[in-house]
């Protein structure tokens, strides 16, 4: 089995792009294997370093790579990631005479919170295989072959709001994780698409859905020839208020035979 | 309306308008702690430092709110000490790169297996209690007006600025009725500017939070500072009600006789922009 990804990814309108705290893994690549995972994340803006834990759940989940995750044993994992990087981080400001502000140190003790949306496909047979998607948040999952085939797992443009469930960084936010894990299954044949979106651009997905239009059309040209042409749309949108002003990225996962 | 985004490039401010008179030296309502002056202190000390966090990356403070604090007592002027006195409205990154002092506190924090842990956090101060001196709210209310038409005039897309103010009760220079209006016909292209009172009365009578009528209230300083308030914002109005807040339609931004968990709640809803990009 063959995935090819292709990955656009831009900051809020007025922001920098290291200050885009969105996460994709793995980045454009071609992998030929038959069991791999790819994942995306939204750091949540009012945390300490949300890239950071961001992108540690997404490497962390592609490295797993597993059908069978145990998300409290994952996030322990990713946890422990994260300190160690704290550590490292705070020794670094402190050897250039930059130690922590105190409310940076405020901020730490909090922690740092994201949502996370990652997928699992299993070459099973010769014409496809299994996926298994795991999801806390608002990130969505949309399977496409000649058309929509499924949705994981917003369903709706109303179900979008501004809390959206987070895996935190501190263990006493993650009490209710389990509660929070959605999973989902389903089958794949070569040659389908599989979209992972955060929520910005996934609520646009959506609502283009509900109004019986083919938005994966528009994006699979951008993605194929002119990322910059995305980036013009992507803030057309935003300009007509089509688009909420955050964060956006959109990978896209072609699964193929070898 | 009320729905502009909140960015660098567009910022919004926060006024806080702080009784500073003699009688703010009383014990604040059922708590023999402290007096008023020193439970507001905290409550804006406490308001200051959630801001600054809700702007804090690691990288630096965002500066999403510019902030004053007006104090009104002896004098009627900017609160702010130290290396910030003097300022009308401060950019919330350099709040947070200068208070007075920072204390160490001991905060209770749950421990992540269902307990709570006490951990030691940074406090900073950046306004001391004061309480001397008459009560001239119609100063400070017509002080706040100037600073909102020059902020507006800079900033005419921004979200309205909200304006807090805090007062035990009877002005002693004039009605602050007129004044109170005329603020809360300042406008962005985004809405009015919105006012809230926050009422430390002296009476006994029962709490209040966000009531929808005058009816309840014991006295004309009460329902002079009812009638000051601007009627919640549907945005706000959502934010009490997930709070738990009994709320309707025709809820005015005011508080009457509240402990001090309520009013620090009250002040975060009527600051807590959910839009900042």
């Amino acid at each position: 089995m063959k995935l090819v990804s292709s990955c656009f990814s831009i900051p809020k309108k007025g922001s920098l792009p290291r200050e885009n705290e969105d996460s994709f893994f793995p980045h454009e690549v071609e992998i030929k294997r038959n069991h791999l995972s790819v994942a995306i994340a939204d750091g949540a803006s009012e945390g300490f370093l949300s890239k950071l834990w961001s992108k540690i759940l997404t490497i962390s989940y592609v490295y797993f790579d597993r059908t069978d995750l145990d998300m409290r044993q994952f996030t322990d994992f990713c946890i422990d990631i994260y300190n160690y990087q704290m550590d490292t981080y705070i020794q670094k400001r402190k050897e250039r005479n930059n130690p922590l502000k105190w409310f940076e140190e405020n901020l730490m003790i909090k922690g740092s919170f994201s949502t996370l949306l990652g997928v699992t496909f299993v070459n099973s047979s010769p014409t496809g295989g299994r996926w298994k998607s795991y999801s806390v948040g608002d990130s969505c999952l949309f399977q496409l072959r000649d058309n929509l085939i499924d949705v994981f797992p917003m369903m709706d443009s109303s179900n979008f709001g501004n809390s959206p469930d987070l895996i935190s960084s501190n263990p006493a936010y993650n009490l209710e994780l389990e509660s929070k894990v959605k999973i989902k299954t389903g089958h794949f044949l070569f040659g389908d698409s599989f979209y992972l979106m955060t929520d910005a651009i996934a609520n646009w997905f959506i609502t283009q859905i509900a109004e019986e239009k083919r938005p994966w059309v528009t994006l699979d040209e951008f993605l194929e020839v002119d990322y910059d042409g995305l980036n013009e749309y992507i803030n057309h949108l935003r300009g007509e208020n089509r688009l909420k002003n955050d964060d956006v990225t959109i990978a896209r996962v072609t699964l193929l035979e070898d | 309306m009320y729905t502009a985004e909140i960015s660098r490039g567009n910022p919004t401010c926060f006024l806080f308008l702080i009784d500073q008179s003699g009688s703010m030296e009383d014990p604040f309502g059922g708590d023999t702690s402290g007096s008023k002056a020193e439970a507001v202190a905290d409550a804006i000390n406490r308001l200051l430092q959630n801001l600054v966090l809700r702007c804090a990356k690691a990288e630096g403070v965002r500066d999403y709110f510019h902030v004053g604090v007006i104090g009104y007592g002896v004098k009627v002027g900017p609160a702010f000490g130290g290396d910030l006195s003097g300022e009308d409205l401060v950019p919330i990154s350099t709040i947070g790169d200068q208070p007075l002092m920072i204390e160490e506190r001991i905060q209770k924090v749950p421990d992540g297996a269902g307990g709570i842990v006490e951990q030691e956090v940074k406090f900073p101060i950046w306004f001391e209690p004061v309480a001397k001196g008459p009560t001239p709210m119609k100063q400070a209310l017509k002080k706040a007006e100037n600073v909102l038409l020059k902020w507006l005039d800079n900033h005419p897309d921004c979200f309205p600025p909200v304006v807090i103010n805090i007062s035990d009760g009877e002005p002693t220079d004039g009605d602050p009725s007129q004044v109170a209006d005329s603020i809360m016909q300042l406008e962005s292209s985004d809405g009015n500017v919105i006012l809230f009172n926050l009422h430390l009365s002296s009476s006994k009578a029962s709490p209040l939070e966000f009531p929808d009528s005058n009816e309840d209230l014991p006295d004309e300083f009460a329902r002079l500072l009812y009638d000051m308030s601007s009627m919640l914002p549907e945005k706000i109005r959502l934010e009490a009600e997930s709070e738990g807040f009994e709320v309707t339609d025709e809820s005015r931004g005011f508080i009457f006789n509240s402990d001090m968990v309520k009013v620090i709640q009250f002040l975060d809803i009527g600051t807590r922009a959910t839009n900042l990009r």
